[in-house]
């Protein structure tokens, strides 16, 4: 048996090996950032590499799911256009367990050369990586040359390799083992798979938890939440795809005219569960990208508001973690700084933790140098007994609350920022809340038709003799905020760029092992006519429109689970507000077009190439 | 179908060439299927070509057809030589000037019967949906008695109905010879008399030029002329071919008779 499995796999050559190159990708990423980690524990920098690890990790298990979804398609492909050759060897006296154990090794073999090749990419990953990791896009720092090569590395991408095949490969083998012999003599057409209803109401039972879950994480503020939410979205896609895979790919691909645009079309819809698979497999990319450009156009929102909120030309603080304590608020140096006829205005921030993070300005000066974005009531009214709230701590105005050992009024209640997370009061306040107060800043802005460029020496003079006390200018520090947040963007879009690629060569796959499968087809539409190039443009179309279909699924579900993040995260230290950034995921379509456009490249030449007689001659 | 072509008058054995093959030859690795055959085929006439199998009587037909090349000689639909011809403009020729019947019906499963009917037409940019498309085929449908099973997929039809479909998308660009390969390889008997008949018709009626690879005595009876083929080479040519003849030329194969 083992020998007839190997020579199957030799025969089929090319097609073998493309069930296996979804799995490399996973392989590469995972065995090229455990490099990295052995190396840089070799080289001491270990704790600054720790996020990179972990975030690449992540991606490269994400890579490894698509690539297993990618290997579940290919084999069932495998095992339905197989069926005769299947059923010969139970007709010559295979018995089931031998046919699936022979589909289980033929995985197996495929997983151990998917990890082989995965740890020769993963050199590669780690070359990038090091490269990111030094120019500056990823934090940390990698010295050296080459890269450790553990035992653990090598153990790692073979269990990953081959777990991931071989459990991708258990249904298939499981179909495999219930083919009759007599398929042998049937001129059996590939099966198609049949979808009953039970996958149906199990698929929407699941969505509907899925799906429902987002709510109740928003309304209940659970993030974690979120995760199991994702787990059975993605299964309940799955399961219902099929059924909407067809339709959805009809009309996504209405655009398409003409006969050849309509052979493409229909072609994506005719088999609507290998449609659904490749749809899946892309989706998980694509929702991930979504999710990651929700996220980021959601924080940066609040971000570019604060920026426009923020009056304050100078913010005067302590650098260091611990914050050197009282000095932004040393009262000669704010002497100093108020005494100076280049600013407007200088207000003190001083905050204790005590029940939240409470702070104390002056809020009569305080509009000055920021303009909170006050929602009810105004900050004028909180004089001295009154306290400003932040919204989601649900308090109305007029309302009666204890901060610490403070009594207070409710005068004002502002949307949360990342500086002012709880309570704002009077400084005089502030010594009865309890705890120990600490400064924060000091916040000053120039007066009417003064350069801020021209007030900064002035300021630094003031600040001078206060050793660890910096000077920072508005725009610099937005600038700053601003810049970590895109540097940060960009990492995550490419990671989830790569599921995304992962999920495209599942595209060119399934279209590739199609036209294995419709070579008969293909060859009729050559013999009454249709041209090399129609041909191609066809399976050009198929391509596109699939990968049209598993964005659909990608976009909604990552919209979906980007919105309930967005929620979770409104009213945390880094505040969202949900924010659909259209441009960039409209620009999302036409690239997935394109893309599918690309990897439809390899099967539109093998189908162009197949040969008229093939369908004429019957076997 | 919808032009009527001139019969080649009987007193003629050939009065116009269809399709011609000059002393064509192909090997495939080092089998020879086609050893120095010259053949003319009559238009308005139904050519069976007989033989065993491997006998290169598919190849033949294939060559005749523009779908295969030949290693040496000549191919002439009409006055074109197909050799001339580039890869383009014979997918072009076959598109425009010759319909195909297949033994495995190859009808596209994700189209309707209208659809597939008019398949060739679509591909060349044509539009069924108007005249002198239209006419044209509702004459054909007529002739195959498919109108009340347009909207059907190839799936939903009986192996006939599919051929007759098959036939229908063959006589549809009006073509100047259809090739049939065992065209009732697939059917039962009564299904593939049927077909037949069908064909038949098409050369009384319209003047269709037929050509028919086939190894059914039967099938052989319908056509004008049988051509028996054997080792890659024409043995024997019989005209109005009866079946019991048939039968007989079949049984023995290595005596030559002389054209009937």
């Amino acid at each position: 048996m083992i020998r007839v499995t190997l020579l199957g796999l030799l025969a089929r050559g090319w097609r073998a090996a493309l069930t296996g190159l979804a799995a490399v990708v996973g392989v590469a990423v995972v065995a090229g950032t455990l490099m990295v980690g052995d190396t840089a524990d070799r080289v001491g920098s270990t704790e600054e590499l720790d996020l990179v690890r972990q975030i690449m990790l992540v991606a490269g298990g994400v890579a490894v799911l698509v690539g297993a979804f990618i290997v579940n398609l290919t084999m069932s492909v495998n095992v339905a256009q197989r069926t005769r050759e299947l059923a010969l060897l139970r007709c010559i006296g295979a018995d089931n367990r031998q046919v699936r154990r022979s589909v289980l090794l033929e995985a197996l073999i495929i997983g151990v050369l998917a990890a082989l090749a995965g740890l020769a990419a993963g050199y590669g990953v780690a070359a990038v990586l090091r490269a990111l990791i030094n120019s500056g896009p990823l934090p940390g720092h990698l010295p050296g040359h080459g890269f450790m090569l553990s035992v653990r590395t090598v153990l790692a991408a073979f269990a990953v390799g081959c777990l991931a095949t071989v459990l991708s490969a258990l249904a298939p083998a499981r179909r495999a083992g219930r083919i009759a012999p007599v398929a042998a003599l049937r001129d059996a057409a590939p099966s198609r798979g049949r979808s009953r209803a039970w996958r149906v109401a199990a698929g929407l039972l699941l969505l509907i938890g899925g799906l429902g879950a987002l709510p109740v994480a928003v309304a209940t503020a659970q993030g974690p939440l979120l995760f199991p939410a994702a787990a059975l979205t993605l299964v309940g896609v799955r399961l219902v795809g099929p059924f909407v895979a067809g339709r959805l790919a009809g009309a996504v691909g209405a655009p398409f005219r003409g006969i050849v645009g309509g052979l493409g079309r229909r072609n994506a819809a005719r088999s609507p569960e290998r449609t659904a698979a490749v749809a899946s497999a892309l989706m998980l990319g694509l929702a991930l990208l979504t999710l990651v450009n929700v996220l980021f156009a959601s924080a940066e929102r609040p971000m570019l508001d604060n920026g426009r909120r923020d009056h304050a030309d100078f913010q005067v603080w302590t650098a260091g973690d611990d914050s050197g304590r009282a000095t932004p608020s040393d009262p000669a140096m704010v002497r100093r700084l108020r005494a100076l006829p280049q600013l407007s205005a200088v207000v003190t921030i001083d905050c204790v933790d005590n029940a939240g993070q409470v702070c104390a300005a002056d809020p009569s000066q305080f509009p000055y140098v920021l303009d909170l974005d006050v929602v009810r009531g105004s900050l004028a009214a909180v004089t001295a007994g009154g306290v400003g709230v932040s919204e989601h701590r649900g308090q109305p105005v007029g309302s009666r609350v204890r901060v610490g050992g403070a009594e207070l009024t409710v005068r004002a209640v502002y949307r949360r920022t990342g500086s002012f997370d709880d309570y704002l009061m009077q400084p005089a306040d502030l010594a009865r809340v309890g705890g120990e107060p600490y400064p924060v800043a000091a916040l000053a802005r120039v007066a009417p038709g003064v350069a801020p460029g021209d007030a900064r020496p002035a300021v630094v003079a003031a600040v001078s003799g206060l050793p660890a006390v910096e000077v920072h200018d508005r725009s610099e520090l937005h600038e700053r905020d601003l810049a970590q947040l895109r540097s940060a963007r960009a990492v995550y879009r490419t990671l989830t760029g790569l599921a995304t690629l992962v999920g495209l060569f599942g595209v060119a796959t399934t279209l590739a092992l199609s036209i294995v499968e419709r070579r008969r087809e293909l060859g009729m539409l050559r013999a009454v006519g249709m041209q090399r190039r129609q041909v191609r443009s066809m399976i050009r179309v198929e391509g596109v429109i699939v990968a049209l279909v598993g964005a659909a699924f990608g976009l909604a579900v990552g919209v979906a689970f980007g919105w309930a993040a967005t929620r979770v995260l409104a009213n945390s230290s880094m505040p969202t507000a949900f924010t659909l950034p259209v441009g960039t995921l409209a620009a999302c379509v036409p690239l997935v077009a394109v893309a599918g456009l690309l990897s439809a490249a390899v099967p539109a030449r093998l189908a162009g190439r197949v040969d008229v007689l093939r369908a004429v001659t019957t076997e | 179908m919808c032009r009527s072509r001139a019969r080649a008058d009987d007193a003629f054995m050939i009065e116009t060439v269809a399709v011609r093959a000059v002393g064509i030859s192909k090997r495939y690795s080092g089998v020879t299927a086609l050893d120095d055959v010259s053949v003319a085929i009559g238009t308005g006439r139904f050519t069976a070509i007989l033989g065993p199998s491997g006998s290169g009587k598919s190849t033949l037909l294939h060559c005749l057809a523009g779908l295969d090349t030949v290693d040496a000689g000549a191919v002439f639909l009409g006055e074109q030589n197909l050799r001339s011809l580039d890869e383009r403009r014979l997918t072009r020729l076959r598109r425009d000037r010759i319909g195909f019947v297949f033994q495995a019906f190859n009808l596209l499963p994700t189209l309707t019967a209208a659809e597939n009917l008019v398949l060739p037409l679509r591909l060349a940019g044509r539009t069924p949906e108007r005249a002198p498309e239209k006419e044209c085929i509702d004459r054909v449908i007529d002739a195959v008695g498919m109108a009340d099973r347009l909207r059907h997929r190839p799936s939903e039809l009986s192996g006939g109905q599919q051929q007759r479909l098959a036939v229908a998308r063959a006589l549809v660009t009006r073509p100047a010879v259809v090739f049939a390969d065992e065209p009732t390889g697939n059917l039962d008997s009564a299904a593939g008399a049927d077909v037949l008949a069908l064909l038949r018709r098409c050369v009384d009626e319209l003047g269709q030029t037929v050509v028919m690879v086939t190894h059914d005595a039967v099938a052989a009876g319908y056509a004008d002329r049988a051509l028996f083929f054997a080792d890659g080479r024409v043995v024997d040519d019989l005209w109005q071919p009866t079946v019991e003849q048939v039968l007989d030329r079949v049984r023995a194969p290595r005596v030559p008779k002389a054209a009937a």
